[in-house]
């Protein structure tokens, strides 16, 4: 079983490439966003990183108070895996169903619309 | 092997309060001991639960329930014990503690749960539920309300409905809350008045989110023998069930799902008792959509209905389904982020007959239901008198 810290690196190699990593089991095919070092639906251990770099929309909020400043999280529904993520753009965009992709913004992952 | 009741409770709630952590519980304690009528060295049990951030620093969490205990005084304990599973937690400590008492581990035991939410409120800028994987989680967010928030939305689209539906909630329970001379809100509401209400994080508005506050709940269980002392009719711990479903809402299928259904479940069957013998609903409120998911996962509206029993039923303490008579934590506040032990209190105080104004007549059985986390813990308890 791989150490959780040295996965950790792995998939914040997506984050650095503008995309949001998930973990794939090679073994029953369970994709999450959530970093774990075995799969908890067949405990195997054979996993791999895959990059997220676009899908549909499936919910979302605009946090108005208790931040810094006015912040878009997304949950975006990946092929079934959903990944959640800031939002940066036109916030007229934000529908349930519209499809958005990720990139890099100051250093970060955050996801756009997809024509952008 | 004994019955159990619940023999006192007490309550003591600040919006902003400049006691310490330690003086807040006791107050709560002291309360529930003098309606209990039990002295503090018959206490041989303790439950307790509170919420990280909510306590000054120093002292650290670490032994806190050592800390608790001795600054209470107690020496004779036989029973111990801290559940963690946010505002779901007030059900399950009244059931540890009972189940203890039943076993006969102790005879009187003190269940305690609150905390200061101010402390936290002023110095967090991050989300309060943070977890193994926030190291990985690349997101500024604010949780819970802003993933309760991507809940409402979702019901939403589901079922077709406007923010207004979701505003009645608030509407109700404010309503409520006008009967109630403890609570922070009590002058009515619109629903206009709801949606005008400034975005917490869109779609919910501030009227639809609890305030965090300071303060404890407290509450005496004790053997039968015990039991006769207290100046209360002793109230019957009839049901109890509990579910847990830990998931972060990215790995839900539907974020809609909660464990709702299977808590209710198991504690109508335990009890006995069918949802139309229950005379008082006091449901988790941190947030509007939160009422909607538990009218549903209780039962008492289809799965996308609630919006529409909300419609047809207007919460009072005279109507067919009384539902969180003292307006709620959204009226009462949320100390320490949990609301489980004020909804729980207003069961109790209502089946001693206590409510004042807003007391239900004849009230017979109450449902608690409490929910932890991010729709991950849902517990149940039916109380009866």
């Amino acid at each position: 079983m791989e150490k959780l810290s040295i996965l950790l690196e792995k998939y914040n190699e997506g984050y650095n490439e503008g995309y949001f990593p998930a973990i794939r089991c090679k073994n029953c095919g369970y994709t999450t966003q959530v970093l774990r070092n075995r799969c908890i639906r067949c405990n195997s251990d054979n996993l791999e990183i895959i990059k997220i770099s676009y899908g549909k929309i499936y919910s979302y909020t605009i946090i108005n108070r208790g931040l810094d400043e006015v912040t878009a999280v997304v949950i975006v529904d990946a092929d079934g895996v959903k990944v959640k993520g800031n939002y940066i753009g036109d916030q007229n965009y934000l529908k349930i169903g519209n499809l958005v992709k990720s990139t890099k913004i100051e250093n970060r992952s955050v996801f756009i619309p997809l024509s952008q | 092997m004994t019955d159990v009741f619940i023999t006192g409770f007490g309550e003591y709630l600040e919006k902003e309060s400049n006691l310490s952590f330690f003086e807040l519980l006791t107050n709560a304690y002291l309360e529930a001991i003098k309606m209990a009528n039990i002295e503090s060295d018959e206490i041989d049990g303790l439950v307790f639960a509170t919420t990280t951030g909510t306590i000054e620093d120093p002292p650290l969490r670490n032994l806190l329930l050592d800390q608790v205990a001795n600054f209470l005084g107690f020496r004779n304990l036989r029973y111990m014990d801290i559940v963690d599973y946010g505002g779901a937690s007030f059900n399950g400590m009244i059931y540890r503690a009972y189940r203890a008492i039943k076993d006969g581990y102790a005879n009187a035991i003190l269940v305690l749960g609150g905390g200061k939410g101010t402390i936290r409120k002023k110095i967090s800028k991050t989300s309060l539920i943070t977890r193994y994987h926030s190291n990985f989680l690349n997101v500024k967010e604010l949780a819970p309300t802003s993933d309760y928030a991507m809940v409402a939305l979702r019901y939403s689209h589901e079922y077709n409905i406007s923010d207004e539906s979701r505003a009645l909630v608030a509407v109700r329970e404010r309503s409520n809350a006008t009967l109630n001379p403890n609570a922070l809100f009590r002058s009515p509401i619109s629903v206009d008045d709801v949606i005008k209400s400034p975005i917490v994080s869109y779609p919910l508005r501030l009227l639809e989110c609890v305030m965090p506050i300071d303060g404890f709940s407290a509450y005496i269980l004790t053997s039968e023998s015990k039991s006769k002392k207290s100046k209360i009719t002793p109230i019957k711990i009839l049901g109890f069930g509990e579910a847990h479903d830990p998931r972060l809402i990215i790995e839900k299928e539907n974020v809609l799902d909660t464990p709702v259904p299977v808590s209710s479940k198991i504690a109508l069957e335990r009890a006995n008792v069918s949802l139309n013998d229950i005379d008082l609903f006091m449901l988790y409120d941190a947030y509007t959509i939160m009422v909607l998911l538990e009218i549903e996962g209780i039962g008492l509206a289809e799965k996308g209905k609630g919006w529409k029993f909300v419609e047809e039923n207007d919460f009072s303490p005279s109507s067919k389904y009384p539902i969180n008579t003292n307006g709620g934590t959204l009226n009462v506040g949320q100390p320490a982020y949990m609301s489980g032990g004020v909804i729980l209190t207003e069961a109790l105080r209502q089946l001693s007959g206590l409510a004042g104004h807003r007391q239900v007549k004849d009230i017979r059985y109450a449902l608690v239901n409490g929910i932890g986390g991010i729709l991950n813990h849902s517990t149940t308890l039916i109380l009866g008198v």
